[in-house]
């Protein structure tokens, strides 16, 4: 009787990291360091959320709300995501602020490009992330793959896939 | 499938709510909080805020100002020094100590305050005056730019909070013939939002002067420094 060698499913589950569990812990790990940075600097991040031109200045309590609030909805997501209370909740928020996110970052850079000045994939600027001035269409690959975790930790099942070999 | 949707809903209210009060309370109990009902970003329009006030009028198409509608002895001899740079007469000697200018003027710039060159921003940074602060140099940017790096001598207003460095500096601001503003330089607004503050406060518009290359013109010509609070 011969016995079948193990698939790659099984030697990672062998390894003990559940699959489905390193989405949840990157996206989360991601929005709490960008959350925490942002309380840091509040005017800083006012500054860039200002250049969006997506909030009226006047009055100014709509703008200065978001600027002293949304850090910490990403940071409370963040650790709600990171230890399941909940987690589909919790991802479904991120995935929401990634989408209203994407699309801000998205209409910026288009703005820049219309001006003729620019290269689309040479647009640089601060989106107000965390990460400094980055190179946006990279910045928007990159939201795509956050949003993609996102979408796992929604979908997956409460338990991790695990994958056992018979013995 | 629709009770877990509205589960997951009102989860995530939930947990929004807890945010939306833990930010609130942190913003209110911490010095660096912002207050929430204030436009920090208000700059005052493009009004000529020399003569001390604001005007409401907007700078000539040759950025100086008309001489037909101030009677201040110190437009005057701006205007007259754009028309006759080398012109010498009495008003201009009277102002010449207060603004020295032997290579023009100070041009009024579309925020409405006086503009000054690294040139000229040097030339009252090595007058005497300037260790005596009888020419203030203020940084309107933030601690840690501040800290790491500003014109020797510069106090420092941050214009987001305002209420903490404004009783330190605003008497140097009074008693000096003029003040120098700078941020960062090019696109930085807070410089003009700076002079707004002390207009408000009462200093003469025309004792303010913007430094628009700011700190990154003046460290980009290798020009003194110095570090720390300068406390």
């Amino acid at each position: 009787m011969t016995v079948a060698s193990p698939s790659v499913w099984s030697r990672l589950a062998g390894l003990g990291i559940p699959l489905l569990t390193l989405p949840r812990l990157v996206l989360a790990y991601t929005f709490i360091s960008m959350g925490i940075h942002k309380i840091d600097n509040p005017v800083a991040f006012l500054k860039l959320l200002r250049l969006y031109e997506l909030l009226p200045e006047e009055p100014a309590v709509y703008m200065n709300s978001i600027a002293v609030v949304m850090p910490w909805l990403e940071v409370v997501f963040g650790v709600a995501l990171l230890f399941r209370a909940p987690t589909r909740a919790a991802a479904v928020a991120l995935l929401a602020m990634l989408t209203v996110f994407f699309g801000a970052i998205f209409l910026r850079a288009l703005n820049i490009y219309a001006e003729g000045t620019t290269p689309f994939t040479e647009i640089v600027f601060d989106c107000g992330c965390g990460g400094g001035p980055q190179v946006i269409y990279q910045k928007l690959l990159k939201n795509t793959g956050l949003m993609a975790l996102a979408l796992v930790a929604i979908l997956s099942r409460p338990r991790p896939l695990w994958v056992r070999t018979g013995e | 499938m629709s009770k877990i949707v509205l589960k997951t809903l009102g989860q995530l209210a939930g947990l929004a709510a807890v945010a939306t009060g833990i930010a609130l309370t942190f913003n209110a109990a911490r010095s660096k909080g912002l207050t929430l009902t204030r436009n920090y970003f208000d700059t005052g329009g493009s009004a000529i805020r020399t003569t001390g006030g604001r005007l409401g009028d907007r700078p000539d198409a040759a950025g100086g100002h008309d001489p037909s509608e101030a009677s201040d002895p110190a437009l005057l001899a701006v205007d007259r020094r754009a028309a006759e740079p080398g012109a010498a007469d009495d008003v201009a000697q009277d102002v010449s100590a207060e603004q020295p200018s032997d290579d023009g003027v100070y041009q009024v710039g579309d925020h409405g305050f006086y503009e000054l060159t690294l040139t000229q921003a040097v030339r009252l940074f090595e007058d005497p005056a300037t260790q005596t602060q009888g020419y203030l140099f203020i940084d309107a940017r933030d601690d840690d730019a501040f800290d790491s790096g500003h014109i020797p001598g510069a106090l420092q207003i941050d214009h987001y909070y305002l209420e903490q460095y404004l009783p330190d500096v605003l008497p140097a601001a009074f008693s000096a013939q003029m003040v120098i503003v700078y941020c960062n330089g090019d696109k930085c607004e807070d410089s003009i939002l700076v002079c707004n503050d002390l207009l408000d406060e009462g200093v003469e518009g025309d004792n303010l002067l913007l430094f628009k290359g700011g700190w990154k013109e003046w460290t980009a010509n290798d020009m003194p420094v110095e570090t720390g609070s300068g406390l």
